[in-house]
């Protein structure tokens, strides 16, 4: 299989890419930073592309990347950012690049893909949301905006890709063990129940395997995705103390830090 | 036929929606108890369709209005009421919400009572058809704007506790191939509503109507014909009464559809599969 993964530099799209490695698919990785990283074994079957998703242009410019070596069968959109904090105290660039990178770069990589006719017969969209679909997301209001837009967006593709034979995973993790995940919550936090994302990448490998629709990896997110779903007002509360307070707490620590 | 020119009460809606529009309007009498007078709402693309009636509604229960649009202040001024202000920004352009907020420091309002995000921008066809400048517009019309100007207005409403409110829609929940764009930039924005709602509990009230299809100018500007199915959809005025009647309710969600309640139900039961 001829796999692309965006955001494959860290966290869980290196480990997606390992994965699919080590399953001797060839993957096509991008990333717009891929300093710091391990070099990646240059074999045919791993290329190294470099395109900062939240630019239209670098985008339509990596689909050309992608159409040079041919058609693909899987693609996964899971480059996402976030920004965090009191939501009147987020900069406005910064909600903006969340929503361009998690929402509008998966939106028209799909479509150029699409155009192009890239996508293989039998071909896979994978798209990484989030589990705050399921719940809510406080403190990180445009990260929640641009899941629920992916996650719809995807949706509304599987009718009309399934009568070309292509199919669509959506996926919904919880918090992941990955620099990301810790860089944007409390610093309460301990770390404690989040998944490995090697074992996430596994189970996105096996559903897609299985050609499942939707995957919540991981019990923990499982338990807490059924909380959402039934019972919102639940879920509400506990996303606003053990999520948004904390996170409140942890920005008007950095702000006292902050040099005047 | 010209769908205008149908009778209003052919689209009634099923029993259920009680709350809805079947009730004949009576937005104008004075014992209601949601008259707004003195009041200050700003409502993003009032210049035609729904918003263009919900403005109505508003400045005829007393409200002060600042009306969004894109069109120029001479095209518009003819139909502005009394006590409705008007300010131009494209909202598909990323200066915008500084433009409204620049004209809400201009009209001295210190509070806001209810901020309207209502302008909206389409697109009908398959995803690979669209070009990446629609993409974008769709994206910055429908989402980025009202976050940003739901931000920089934060202090106003907040001194006010008042009310931000997105006008959503029914296709945000479904599967929608030939506006796959559109609905994902609305299921975007309920996100973000339910997010946003979390997060300023107590201060700032947040809620989401999502109508369900109406028959104004919306579609064909979408690129999108056809009459025979506008014959069934709800006309505007109806739907920005029943949107008018659901703002003085804490509801964070609720649907103005033909059987309002089912659709709400079966949205619920959608998002959260
Ligand atoms: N019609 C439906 O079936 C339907 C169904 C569900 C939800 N909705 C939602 O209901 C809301 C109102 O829709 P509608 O049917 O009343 O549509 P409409 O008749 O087209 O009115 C949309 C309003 O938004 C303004 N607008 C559009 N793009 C703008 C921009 N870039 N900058 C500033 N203003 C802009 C329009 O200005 P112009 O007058 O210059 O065009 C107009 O005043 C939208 O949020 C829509 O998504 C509609």
């Amino acid at each position: 299989m001829r796999v692309v993964i965006t955001g494959a530099a860290r966290g869980l799209g290196a480990a997606l890419t390992s994965r699919f490695l080590s399953a001797r698919h060839s993957v096509i990785a991008v990333d717009c930073d891929w300093q710091n990283c391990k070099p990646g074994a240059q074999h045919e079957a791993h290329i190294r592309l470099q395109a900062d998703l939240s630019d239209p242009s670098e985008i339509a410019g990596l689909v050309s990347s992608v159409r040079e070596t041919g058609s693909v069968d899987v693609v996964i959109h899971n480059a996402g950012i976030n920004a965090t904090g009191p939501f009147d105290q987020i900069a406005v660039s910064a909600m903006c690049r969340v929503i361009e990178v998690n929402l509008r770069a998966p939106i028209l990589m799909t479509s150029a893909l699409l155009k192009q006719q890239l996508i293989a017969e039998n071909g896979t969209l994978v798209f990484i949301g989030s589990l705050s679909s399921h719940l809510s997301y406080p403190g990180a209001a445009a990260y929640a905006a641009s899941k629920d837009g992916l996650l719809s967006f995807a949706r509304s593709l599987t009718p009309s890709l399934a009568k070309r034979n292509i199919a669509c995973l959506s996926v919904l993790p919880g918090p992941l063990d990955t620099q990301h995940a810790r860089r944007h919550a409390p610093q309460s936090a301990d770390g404690t129940g989040r998944l490995d994302p090697a074992i996430a990448a596994d189970k996105i490998y096996a559903a897609l395997q299985r050609q499942r629709k939707t995957l919540v990896p991981g019990w923990r997110a499982r338990i807490y995705s059924r909380i959402g779903t039934t019972a919102p007002w639940l879920a509400e509360r506990i996303m606003r103390k053990a999520v948004f307070l904390p996170l409140c707490e942890t920005h008007a620590e950095t702000v006292r830090e902050m040099p005047k | 036929m010209n769908p205008a020119a149908l009778p209003a009460r052919r689209y009634r809606l099923l029993p259920g929606s009680r709350n809805a529009a079947t009730r004949p309007s009576s937005a104008g009498s004075a014992d209601h108890a949601t008259s707004l007078s003195g009041r200050r709402v700003v409502i993003t693309g009032g210049t035609d369709g729904i918003g263009l009636h919900l403005a109505r509604i508003m400045t005829c229960q007393g409200a002060d209005l600042l009306i969004v649009g894109r069109q120029r202040e001479d095209a518009v001024r003819a139909n502005l009421m009394h006590r409705q202000h008007y300010v131009r920004a494209d909202l598909s352009r990323p200066d915008s919400p500084a433009l409204v907020s620049q004209a809400i420091d201009a009209l001295g309002w210190q509070k806001i009572d209810i901020l309207i995000h209502n302008a909206a921008a389409g697109w009908v066809g398959p995803v690979e058809e669209q070009s990446a400048a629609s993409v974008d517009e769709l994206i910055s019309t429908n989402l980025l704007s009202p976050i940003i100007l739901s931000q920089l207005l934060t202090p106003q409403l907040r001194m006010a506790g008042g009310k931000i409110l997105f006008i959503g829609s029914v296709s945000a929940d479904q599967p929608c191939p030939s506006f796959a764009v559109y609905s994902a930039t609305k299921a975007a924005l309920s996100g973000f509503a339910r997010s946003l709602r979390s997060e300023l509990k107590g201060e700032i009230d947040v809620q989401v109507i999502h109508p369900g299809p109406t028959r104004t100018a919306f579609h064909t500007k979408s690129g999108f014909r056809s009459p025979r199915l506008a014959r069934f959809f709800m006309p505007p005025d109806v739907v920005a009464n029943a949107i008018f009647r659901r703002i003085e309710r804490k509801h964070a969600t609720s649907t103005v559809s033909h059987g309002a309640w089912l659709t709400e139900l079966f949205r619920r039961v959608r998002v959260r599969i």
